[in-house]
């Protein structure tokens, strides 16, 4: 549904027509449902949507991180254009730490309680002994090598703005704060200089100043290292802040996907409107919340045709018949919706 | 990472601090065998010091009476209770035929070794198998290792030990097999013609330091009978709890976090995984070794392992109040002891406890 690589460049991450299933008393249900996305060299995506929409399965697919009671059923994921699918855990595991890094949700829940700070950062180093090469770490013995990694540790400590870098690298997760905690997850995936960062959610966790300066501080990354990003997030305040392109999706699916300035002037999917009108916005002196009525429904039982056509303002007759296609409307810019149908754009 | 200075003061901080605590348990348990010792209906603590059909003369009674400062009131009885404590008389046991003290220390050692190696054999076997069962949780081998072990906690253990003195003994050595022994610690041959050199009291350790191997292949091959009987104590209930604690680790975010590096499954498994599921299991480890330290009464008897347990046994036989009052306290100590060194190993593990 998003555009397609340009010819010559391969796409740091490229997922074509993925669905997953997930067992859920016994049965198997859809959860994400012919999913496209393309991220291309340098570029931050942000993936939005409510909760339970499929950012986050979207995000451990690629990974091939799923959960046990999850299975792929169509699809194919490239990373730089290696195909993830039907790769063994072995192999996955080459993938994960040369390819991609994440970025949680809840740092303290994400940082291993009796490991200090260093010593997390630096088993990146067992993964990617070439990291340490750079610097003519091959003709280093072990000592000298250990030396190497512990610099650097505290090197990327100080690059994510950590005060104090050496003695936090000594210290244990439940020494710091939710703010640097998350600044050294940061660190551990730049160390790696990944392909792809992969941000889940990343400031919900956080207080709210705190998640002003995690996101000034990801902006400042990008800029100065060329990070590429998939931001999944459910706050279009951030998109809009971070991103170059957005993929919205609702119930296992992604409806809408542009560039982020077209999505804010003209957004076309009804979900991804009432989404952009559910940001606070302050008109004189009045304060307007606009919610979305309705909840995503349930995907054990979801609603036939288009999934939004429940809480749809503008829902008429082939919205309950039909799951609307793709539509392309310009440039990298595609909805899916019955009102840009054949015929109706 | 090794512990940082830092770290070690804090631990120091943290030792001294339960050491306090371990005083206040000990002063209860004091005050509670007292009680017992005086405060039963009926027992006279006289009656210790007194051979039956042998009557003493009323002023040889009285003069006891106040040595023992027995005309004295209760609280008072205590204080020179306790100071008899602390300066190590602990009464005269007649089972033994010396002071409890002496008694228990010369028969620890055997107690130690038998207990250590039954907990050491159920933490090597239970530990595994509970990883295995939480990896391959609901499947074939999950199901093996769950119904193994719920059986082996249903059966006595003193069923399960004479059931291996038949097998490993009797019907082995029937059947001309090499067969395993089923009493004592030694050989009484091996020990004549090799004799020991006594270093620390245990066994294993003094025939290996001295060189005196034949004596240590016999005293190994006595503690096995005893220390696996004596291990399926601990073994059900270490295979189910580093089961469980396992399943909860595995579900845990930083085990997502350290796999998303790209991390082997062993590492995530033996750096990340077990460290954090480990910590119940210590918990298990330590409270059945306490228990088994104190002497582990009916497997000690079964095979006639010249243990504190054992004495323990003859001496509630005899009706050897002084023996068995001692060994009850002997044994809270033990346990006060062994939870001590659980707490400090929790700290060790775990950097949130130091604090």
């Amino acid at each position: 549904m998003s555009g397609v690589a340009q010819p010559g460049e391969t796409a740091t991450l490229e997922v074509e027509g993925l669905s997953v299933e997930l067992g859920i008393g016994g049965r198997w249900v859809r959860a994400l449902n012919d999913v496209n996305l393309t991220v291309r060299p340098g570029e931050a995506l942000g993936l939005v949507g409510e909760s339970g929409s499929g950012k986050s399965l979207t995000a451990l697919a690629v990974a091939g991180l799923l959960p046990d009671n999850a299975r792929v059923v169509a699809g194919s994921i490239r990373l730089r254009g290696e195909e993830v699918l039907g790769r063994s855990e072995a192999q996955l595991n080459r993938l994960r730490g040369r390819s991609l890094a994440f970025i949680f949700q809840n740092p303290t829940s994400y940082l291993n309680p009796l490991l200090t700070i260093g010593a997390q950062i630096a088993e990146v180093f067992e993964v990617r002994p070439e990291l340490l090469l750079a610097e003519g770490g091959d003709r280093l013995g072990r000592g000298a090598r250990r030396e190497l990694a512990w610099r650097k540790v505290v090197e990327h400590l100080r690059l994510v703005h950590i005060p104090d870098p050496a003695r936090v690298a000594r210290q244990y997760p439940f020494e710091l704060s939710g703010g640097m905690q998350q600044r050294v997850v940061i660190a551990m995936a730049l160390i790696r200089r990944p392909s792809l960062v992969i941000a889940d959610e990343i400031t919900t966790a956080l207080d709210v100043t705190v998640q002003a300066q995690i996101l000034s501080l990801l902006a400042e990354l990008r800029a100065s290292l060329g990070m590429t990003l998939l931001l999944i997030t459910h706050d279009m305040g951030i998109v809009a802040q971070l991103a170059d392109r957005v993929a919205v999706m609702y119930s296992g699916s992604v409806v809408e996907a542009s560039d982020v300035m077209s999505l804010f002037a003209e957004a076309r999917h009804p979900y991804a409107r009432a989404l952009l009108e559910a940001v606070p916005q302050i008109d004189g002196d009045a304060t307007t919340l606009r919610a979305i009525p309705g909840g995503i429904p349930a995907i054990t039982n979801p609603p036939p045709g288009c999934r939004f056509h429940l809480r749809c303002a503008r829902v008429f007759e082939p919205c309950v018949l039909a799951v609307p296609t793709p539509v392309t409307l310009g440039e990298r810019h595609s909805v899916a919706c019955h009102l840009y149908g054949e015929g109706r754009v | 990472m090794g512990l940082t200075g830092g770290n070690r003061l804090e631990l120091l901080g943290y030792t001294v601090r339960r050491l306090g605590g371990l005083g206040l348990v000990l002063l209860g348990v004091s005050i509670l065998v007292f009680v017992l010792l005086r405060g039963m209906p009926g027992v006279d603590p006289l009656s210790a010091y007194l051979t039956p059909g042998l009557p003493m003369s009323p002023e040889a009674l009285k003069g006891l009476r106040q040595e023992l400062h027995l005309d004295e009131p209760l609280p008072l009885q205590y204080v020179y209770y306790v100071i008899d404590l602390l300066r190590g008389d602990w009464g005269f046991s007649r089972t033994a035929a010396q002071p409890v003290i002496p008694a228990l220390l010369a028969r620890l050692p055997a107690t130690i070794e038998l207990a250590v190696s039954a907990v050491l054999l159920s933490s090597a076997i239970g530990v595994p198998a509970g990883i295995i069962a939480a990896l391959r949780r609901d499947r074939m081998p999950d199901i093996v290792v769950r119904v193994v072990s719920i059986t082996g906690i249903s059966f006595p253990v003193f069923w399960f030990g004479i059931l291996l003195q038949l097998v490993f003994f009797y019907y082995a050595g029937q059947l001309g097999l090499p067969a395993l022994p089923s009493r004592g610690r030694v050989d009484d041959l091996v020990a004549l013609q090799y004799p020991l050199t006594p270093v620390t009291g245990f066994f294993l350790i003094d025939s290996l330091v001295t060189g005196n191997l034949p004596f240590f292949a016999s005293a190994l091959a006595h503690l096995v009978l005893p220390a696996f009987t004596l291990s399926l104590i601990g073994l059900a209930t270490v295979v189910r709890i580093m089961r469980a604690s396992m399943l909860e680790v595995l579900r845990q975010d930083y085990i997502l976090l350290a796999r998303s590096k790209g991390l082997p499954l062993r590492t995530v498994l033996l750096r990340h995984a077990l460290r954090n599921a480990i910590t119940p299991v210590l918990t298990t480890a330590g409270t059945t070794l306490g228990i088994l330290l104190g002497g582990a009464v009916v497997v000690e008897t079964v095979f006639s392992w010249p243990g504190i347990g054992r004495l323990a046994a003859q001496g509630i036989l005899n009706n050897d109040s002084v023996l068995v009052v001692g060994f009850a306290l002997f044994v809270a100590t033990m346990m006060v002891v062994v939870n001590l060194a659980v707490d400090i190993l929790y700290a060790v593990v775990d950097p949130r406890v130091r604090y």
